[in-house]
């Protein structure tokens, strides 16, 4: 069984719907007999990071939190890994990002230099949600629709899957929902339909996509 | 085509995703990398109006699922 290190910060309105969305995810790689480390809250940051990797040497690394074409950060946007790191601490480790936009520089630099996989958004991560629903994010079904397709994408890996079918499994789930939301009469559905085709077309790879952890 | 022309179709199609965000939920908000801020309906209109980087990145996104309409996924 694998470790793997979920990055979770929680400073501000988005990350804080990742931060909800993904406890489940700890709980489920648990159950699959996988060891996971918790970077959650003030414990996403760059120094805490390179530790766990240096001493527990994760396969597999998901970040949740604000991004860029060059990096991925954690707690109150510090940058936890970058472009212009002269090592690549994400050597050997499979690697998701929910974030904007860092497969496309940070991700194919990583794949370069040893990363197994990476895993991320060719453009900002569109995030809806119902403002009935700000301080009940367990009730709000908006943000469910984006953050479920992610969701699946982890579970998938932990249970076994390769990543290309991880990846496949999270774009047929966006699209039966996309499906499901085109014949809705709610306006809040109609409005997400866009958001959710746009990150359906985003979501990509780089590297070994027959890798599991 | 002109350049007059072009500018003419980008401006009809900046009206078009105007009006269909005019019929969006006032409780629907959408955050889409803005760092930690969501968006509501009338914050996306003034966004495209003010030709602002994320007013482009909506019309794209608007066009994309257009697009996708006509194509099927």
């Amino acid at each position: 069984m694998a470790v793997i290190l979920f990055s979770r910060p929680d400073h501000d309105d988005i990350v804080a719907y990742l931060h909800y969305y993904s406890k489940q995810l700890i709980k489920d790689a648990q159950e699959h007999g996988h060891t996971t480390l918790n970077c959650e809250k003030e414990r996403s940051n760059r120094k805490e990071l390179d530790s766990l990797i240096h001493k527990k040497k994760p396969l597999f690394i998901m970040f949740n939190g604000h991004g860029d074409f060059n990096c991925v950060c954690g707690h109150k946007n510090e940058v936890l890994v970058e472009t212009t790191d002269t090592s690549n601490i994400l050597q050997k480790t499979i690697v998701y990002c929910l974030s904007c936009e860092s497969i496309l520089g940070l991700g194919k630099k990583c794949v370069e230099e040893g990363t197994v996989a990476f895993i991320g958004y060719k453009g900002k991560f569109a995030l809806g949600k119902d403002k009935r629903h700000e301080t009940t994010p367990h009730k709000d079904n908006t943000a469910r629709l984006f953050l479920e397709p992610s969701n699946l994408l982890v579970t998938s890996l932990i249970k076994g899957n390769t990543v290309q079918t991880a990846v496949e499994k999270c774009k047929n789930k966006m699209k039966e929902t996309i499906s499901k939301l085109r014949m809705s009469e709610e306006t809040i559905d109609q409005d997400a339909l866009p958001f959710l085709y746009y990150n359906y077309a985003i979501l990509d790879y780089y590297g070994d996509g027959n890798a599991t952890i | 085509m002109t350049t007059q022309l072009l500018q003419d179709k980008d401006e009809t199609i900046k009206n078009i995703v105007i009006e269909r965000l005019r019929q969006m939920s006032p409780n629907f908000k959408i955050a889409l990398g803005d760092r930690g801020k969501f968006f509501k309906r009338d914050d996306l209109i003034k966004e495209i109006e003010e030709n602002t980087s994320l007013g482009h990145q909506i019309i794209k996104i608007q066009l994309l699922y257009l697009e996708s309409l006509k194509k099927g996924i």
